[in-house]
């Protein structure tokens, strides 16, 4: 930019020398060397108005740490919160672990299922029948009537 | 019976493919009364002390022609039952009435003159049995 104006401070001098014609071609000349200069300095000036975005966006930047270090604080609490989102896949993969095991855990309940179709002991279950008193198996096959006595 | 029921017990009614029961015989009067008396009162109070009440009678048989009712009241106190409510049953002829009964259905439907004899299922057999003999009756029954 400061290399700039002298440059048109210099077309400016000349052109009180030159005639109204050329003063239009060096005024067309200049807006479009403006234009263009212009059009390059957004190009090449974005490295300043980078800076002064860089300035800004210092406290953007330090806004951002602060947010990133706010955010650092909420994060467990974000993550908390994003846990059972993204959780909520795993879960549903640690339902379908949980699920699959089921099947596998399914032979457990069979040890139980054995332990309760374990047959009572029968030499200990009494019953009355018929003015009996019976010992064993109500749907035992064969039934043995002892008649005796105790003397 | 007394002898071979521990095994029947270990090789059948463990496995619930065979129950026993006992139909009373009176063949010595009043003390066999008392005796039968004794194990229906125990199994009023619970039908698995009819047998422990069984058990308990073979095993002090020498002494059961001289007991009396206090020494069975004592025994069913022994054996943990109400006292009081076995004293009770045993002078309810109701009870002597039932005992009186199987025994006459031993000796006047079964047509059983000889004892011990048991009854497997339908089948009669007179006499004392070996072991090996209830194995073949008791094969026999469930075939």
């Amino acid at each position: 930019m400061d290399d700039f104006l002298p440059e048109r401070q210099a077309s400016g001098e000349s052109g009180t020398q030159v005639s109204a014609g050329h003063a239009k071609f060096a005024f067309l000349l200049a807006v479009l060397l403006c234009t263009a200069l212009i059009a390059v300095g957004c190009e090449t000036g974005s490295a300043p108005m980078a800076e002064a975005e860089d300035d800004a966006a210092v406290p953007e930047a330090a806004a951002a740490e602060q947010e990133g270090e706010a955010a650092a604080a909420r994060e467990p609490a974000a993550e908390e919160a994003a846990v059972p989102e993204e959780s909520s896949e795993p879960a549903a993969s640690a339902e379908v672990a949980e699920a699959e095991p089921e099947p596998a855990s399914d032979p457990e309940p069979a040890p139980d299922e054995a332990v309760v179709e374990e047959p009572p002991d029968w030499t200990t279950h009494a019953f009355v029948d018929g003015g009996y008193y019976v010992l064993g198996n109500p749907e035992a096959e064969v039934s043995i009537l002892d008649a005796g006595d105790f003397l | 019976m007394l002898r071979v029921e521990p095994l029947l017990i270990e090789n059948y009614v463990a496995a619930g493919t065979v129950n026993l029961r006992f139909n009373h015989v009176l063949d010595h009067g009043g003390a066999s009364e008392r005796a039968s008396a004794a194990a229906e009162c125990a199994g009023q109070q619970d039908p698995y002390s009819f047998w422990t009440m069984h058990n308990h009678l073979f095993r002090n048989l020498s002494s059961l022609f001289s007991a009396n009712v206090d020494t069975y009241v004592g025994y069913a106190n022994g054996l943990g039952l109400d006292a009081d409510a076995f004293g009770s049953c045993m002078a309810d002829p109701a009870i002597l009435d039932k005992i009186r009964a199987q025994h006459g259905y031993r000796t006047n439907e079964l047509n059983i003159r000889r004892r011990p004899a048991f009854l497997i299922n339908d089948s009669v057999y007179q006499g004392g049995l070996p072991f090996d003999a209830f194995e073949r009756a008791i094969a026999e029954a469930m075939n």
